[in-house]
């Protein structure tokens, strides 16, 4: 060990001090990587967290949350709650709970882009009983003021007294501020957007009657019962909904899983493309310390200290940009957390902007991270260093890259590509909830990936078929004819990162060219009204019946449609319930069907089983298919038809209105759409609702196609953005790994520079060696990449979201994907050649 | 006029004083071997005359070119077409067949095609190796290979061919079969031959012996 401290000590650190420069782009290569996946993971994990923490600082985490199978409970539900649970010392807590907007935000007029707070009605005596103590800092002193108006946290910056002006539902209300809680150290505070009201008082205000949203039950400590909570969650599961914090953490993470899964897979390529680059890099490096390596050797030192000696020094790299890469991070998932929460507000519902916190678990996973990258990088060139002869190292030739079989045999590249399309055909992994998992497809992505990057150096021998011209030519492509491991290397490299953006880019492109089918095929109403508070697809504000039947009133309207929507948890999962007037639908051809019914009129039956459409994201979540009957919320229904819906993954399912207002006991609706009489401006009616109706958001037809195509875009604004990254690093990769073939081959640059070549040829040559390498790359990469688009758009995206998408392949683009990645290629193994054509010969140096 | 003509060269490394005015003629033809022990500045000579380093002071003139007027690209166009190199570790470029090898330098030269293919078949046949023309360097004996770089060196009918051990890598009785030929072959091409050696068997081909010491030729100039 003493050894390999003595080499560290003596050259590598020494090398560190005389190269700082080039150190520290590799703790910058380690710091960008490692810092990426942290920003993502903790602004993600910031962003998930605001669906939990509003009533997690008022209730501290309650054993369980019962709600009823649908629809509200009532307050006779929490006698029989009582009943059922008999002497058992367990508080029950009462809770309403609603978003509202604040009306001054008037946010850029797109979706998402207000602000969502959250009202909580709570019975605040009992929450005092049952705790025994003030949960964010509110005292039996500053109570009274709870019969009048709200309490807010202090980080909201309202005072006692000020009035809020709030959009709640189809309304504008203004509340008093009349209290705010103080910041008690010790105990968790109100969330910056929580709104705290007393529980009557939000009934009265949210038109709940004696309806009540759920029951948070908190279990005491007794000695007499236990297994207490257990018992609890039994007594009360087999007659409501019963969750506990887990479950709703998990219902939250299914919820947003296909946007975190999108984001963890692009963190984890920056992570990937890093390593890569790290690879190169040290490479680079023990080619050029071969010297000192062999002298190393010839003085006694082992190989195995050699390969040691490497792989700390490695370490140590990744121990320093990690630490750098954790600052980074932290400070990038600040930037990140508001665009983040702003797409998922969009997508999913109402979530706090939080500040993206750091653990020590995180910094320590991210640290971990960035070394193991490096090592794994460094493993490779510190095997070589290791095994390399030192008449090698010392000598005047430079030992050629071995590399391993693997990289040698292209037969194996085309084996995992074939075992990825027999994987593509396997079905999806499926677990409680409706979480699937597509197992197979992920795992024929990957083969198909790296089983592309091997085959890639198939295409290297075709494009050295061409006749060489002239010496420059004929030398840079008997480079490529009998390509070493480097080459095919470089060209894998190249290639994966191709064929993912191209695969990235083949998906977008048919979600956006199926998107506007679909929206064609949807959206035929000439304006779409919903509460202006409704800043996401899923959200249920509702719009009373009373505004419905005035905007019914509005000149120029001819038509007059709406839709119903409540949530149910089914089978563990979140799932919409929609009502419809299937008359209207079936009049103006709204449904994309997937499965038409078999009957026109499908909403009539001839039994007492409901009849019912259910979304292909349903049908793929839960299994379920066309005839099959199924028990919701303690009704039989039949699913007679199933519909392309792609503004929500986890699944709806569309009965007949009737039968919805019968089930959930409303007539409010959730979107309302008019049919304009023909000649009547759209903007002029939009205008005049939103001069009557300020609580409302109504877009024209063209404004809300636009809405959804922007919200979409933004969706997938992140893997654009990692796309470019991934592509730049797999040329810097090419860069370095044509550093590493020209230091390698610097004897024969002598040789060609006594042969007369000048710098300017050598260049040339070393830029249409990087030409070829690139053609390759971006060849295979494209092809690969395909076929990557296919399976992500008929396989893996169909399995996890359940959504069927039309291939589509916008071809411009990929060529000029291709034609960027071949100039840049080129340009960058010219400016390789060019430095390489300067340095001092090897051969003749004294 | 002389093929090669150097004048009071000097050159340094680092302050360390290598050639200390290094005056000497070659004439058409004539082969001359430079001798003198490791660290004398042999191999400096050779790559200042090549035209691969630059001398601090003094001139070196090859068919009437002066180098010190040369920039990059003149050096590159005068080393393609008037000299031939001959190394010790022979460098031919591993990826390309015996036979192109030998081509390089007349493709470099712009040659054309069919006087490329008669002039390396021809060498080929010169040099006793045509049957191994589709080999790969790595598929080459030393022999071999020094015979190749040998063909290389004079393809392209140099004035000056610039020899640095070149039996240094051989075993005895294939350096005195590459001699024999280097000699010979520089014979019918009437190139002059500047031979750095330490091998007294190469000696015995030169017409004349230049004497290196300390950065001086102290004999033979």
């Amino acid at each position: 060990m003493s050894t390999v401290l003595l080499i560290l000590r003596r050259c590598a650190l020494r090398h560190w001090r005389l190269a700082f420069k080039q150190q520290l782009a590799l703790m910058l290569i380690l710091a960008l990587g490692s810092s990426v996946y942290l920003a993502v993971r903790l602004a993600s994990n910031a962003a998930l967290s605001g669906f939990e923490t509003f009533t997690d600082g008022v209730t501290r985490q309650p054993d369980w949350t019962v709600q009823a199978l649908a629809g509200s409970l009532h307050k006779a539900d929490l006698i029989k709650m009582r009943d059922a649970l008999g002497p058992r010392p367990v508080g029950l807590l009462p809770v309403v709970e609603e978003t509202v907007t604040p009306a001054f935000d008037e946010g850029n007029g797109e979706i998402g882009s207000r602000a969502t707070w959250r009202l909580l009605g709570v019975d605040f005596i009992a929450l005092l009983n049952l705790r025994g103590e003030a949960p964010a800092g509110l005292g039996a002193s500053n109570m009274q003021s709870m019969h009048a108006g709200v309490y807010v946290s202090p980080k909201l910056g309202a005072k006692a007294g000020e009035e809020l002006r709030l959009i709640l539902d189809d309304r504008v209300i203004t509340l008093k501020v009349a209290g705010v809680a103080p910041e008690v150290p010790g105990v968790p505070s109100l969330p910056a957007h929580l709104l705290l009201m007393d529980l009557p008082e939000a009934q009265t205000m949210l038109q709940r009657g004696d309806r009540i949203d759920r029951v948070e039950v908190l279990s005491q400590d007794s000695s007499l019962f236990p297994n207490l909570r257990e018992e609890t969650g039994g007594l009360l599961k087999a007659h409501w909904q019963v969750r506990d914090g887990a479950n709703r953490r998990q219902l939250a993470g299914t919820m947003t899983q296909a946007f975190r899964l999108n984001l963890t897979i692009l963190s984890l390529l920056a992570l990937l493309v890093g390593g890569y680059l790290i690879f190169q890099a040290l490479d680079g490096v023990v080619l050029r310390r071969r010297n000192e390596i062999g002298i190393l050797k010839s003085l006694g030192v082992t190989d195995r200290a050699i390969q040691i000696a490497f792989l700390l020094e490695s370490g140590l790299l990744g121990l320093c940009g990690g630490g750098l890469g954790v600052l980074l991070g932290w400070l990038g998932a600040q930037a990140a957390v508001g665009g983040v929460t702003k797409t998922m507000n969009a997508l999913y519902g109402a979530t706090s902007e939080q500040q993206a916190s750091l653990s020590t678990s995180e910094a320590l996973l991210a640290l971990s991270i960035s070394i193991l990258a490096s090592l794994i990088a460094a493993w490779w060139p510190a095997r070589m260093a290791a095994r390399t002869p030192p008449a090698h190292m010392l000598g005047h030739h430079a030992a050629p890259f071995e590399g391993g079989t693997v990289w040698r045999v292209e037969w194996i590249g085309w084996a995992m590509m074939l075992t990825a399309l027999v994987l593509a055909q396997l079905p999806v992994l499926r677990f409680e909830n409706g979480t699937r998992l597509p197992l197979a497809g992920y795992t024929a992505a990957l083969l198909w990936l790296v089983g592309a990057g091997l085959a890639a150096s198939t295409i290297l021998r075709f494009v050295a078929r061409k006749k060489a011209l002239s010496a420059v030519w004929r030398i840079a492509l008997s480079h490529l004819r009998r390509p070493t491991v480097r080459h095919r290397f470089a060209v894998a490299a190249l290639a994966s990162a191709v064929a993912m953006t191209t695969g990235m880019a083949v998906m977008v492109a048919s979600f956006d060219h199926t998107m506007r089918g679909w929206i064609d095929r949807t959206m035929k109403a000439d304006i779409y009204i919903s509460s202006a508070g409704a800043q996401s697809a899923s959200s249920t504000h509702a719009i009373t019946p009373k505004t419905v039947a005035e905007l019914g009133q509005e000149p120029g309207v001819e038509e007059l449609a709406f839709v119903q929507a409540k949530t149910l948890i089914w089978h563990g999962g979140e799932v919409l319930i929609l009502g419809t007037n299937p008359v209207f639908a079936d009049n103006h051809d709204l449904y994309a069907w997937v499965q038409a019914p078999q009957h026109k009129e499908w909403w009539k039956t001839d039994d007492d089983i409901t009849p019912a459409i259910i979304s292909e994201s349903w049908s793929e979540r839960f299994a379920t298919h066309v005839g099959d009957v199924i028990e919701l919320a303690g009704h039989k229904v039949r699913v007679v038809a199933i519909n392309a819906e792609y503004g929500n993954e986890r699944g709806s399912l569309t009965l007949p209105s009737s039968v919805f207002r019968t089930w959930f006991d409303t007539d409010e609706a959730w979107r309302v759409a008019l049919m304009l009489k023909p000649g009547v401006d759209a903007e002029t009616v939009r205008s005049s609702i939103e001069a009557k109706q300020p609580g409302l958001s109504v877009f024209t037809n063209a404004h809300l196609r636009r809405e959804a195509l922007r919200i979409f875009r933004q969706t997938f604004s992140v893997t654009h953005a990692l796309e470019v990254i991934g592509v730049i690093v797999a040329m810097v990769g090419l860069g370095l790994a044509l550093t590493s073939l020209l230091l390698e081959r610097r004897a024969v640059l002598a040789t060609l520079h006594s042969l007369g070549m000048s710098c300017r040829e050598i260049a040339k040559s070393a830029a249409l060696e990087g030409l070829g390498v690139a053609c390759a790359g971006a060849f295979t990469g494209i092809a690969a990449g395909l076929w990557l688009g296919w399976l992500l758009v008929y396989r893996i995206n169909k399995q996890c979201f359940g959504w069927t998408l039309q291939f589509h392949a916008v071809w411009w683009h990929l060529a000029v994907l291709g034609a960027a990645v071949v100039a840049t290629g080129m340009l960058v193994a010219a400016m390789v050649g060019r430095w390489a054509a300067m340095l001092p010969s090897e051969h003749t140096e004294e | 006029m002389p093929a090669l003509e150097v004048q009071s060269l000097t050159k340094s490394y680092a302050e360390r004083p290598i050639l200390r005015g290094v005056s000497f003629n070659l004439n058409q033809g004539e082969r001359v071997a430079l001798l003198g022990p490791s660290g004398s500045g042999k191999t400096t000579v050779l790559n200042c005359v090549g035209g691969v380093d630059r001398a601090d002071t003094g001139s070196v003139s090859i068919a009437g070119h002066l180098l010190a007027d040369l920039n990059a690209d003149g050096l590159a166009q005068l080393r393609r077409s008037h000299i031939g190199t001959v190394f010790q570790f022979y460098h031919l470029l591993p990826t390309l067949s015996a036979a192109e090898n030998i081509e390089l330098p007349l493709q470099l030269l712009g040659v054309p095609t069919l006087e490329r293919e008669t002039r390396v078949r021809q060498l080929l046949d010169r040099v006793g190796i045509a049957h191994r023309s589709a080999a790969l360097p790595g598929q080459l004996s030393g022999g071999e290979m020094q015979r190749v770089a040998i063909a290389r060196a004079v393809v392209h009918r140099p004035t000056l061919i610039l020899a640095d051990e070149p039996t240094g890598s051989l075993d005895t009785i294939t350096g005195a079969q590459v001699l024999d030929l280097l000699a010979e072959i520089v014979q019918e091409t009437q190139a002059a031959l500047l031979l750095v050696t330490h091998s007294p068997e190469a000696v015995k081909h030169c017409q004349r012996v230049l004497r290196m010491q300390d950065g001086q030729i102290v004999e033979g100039a």
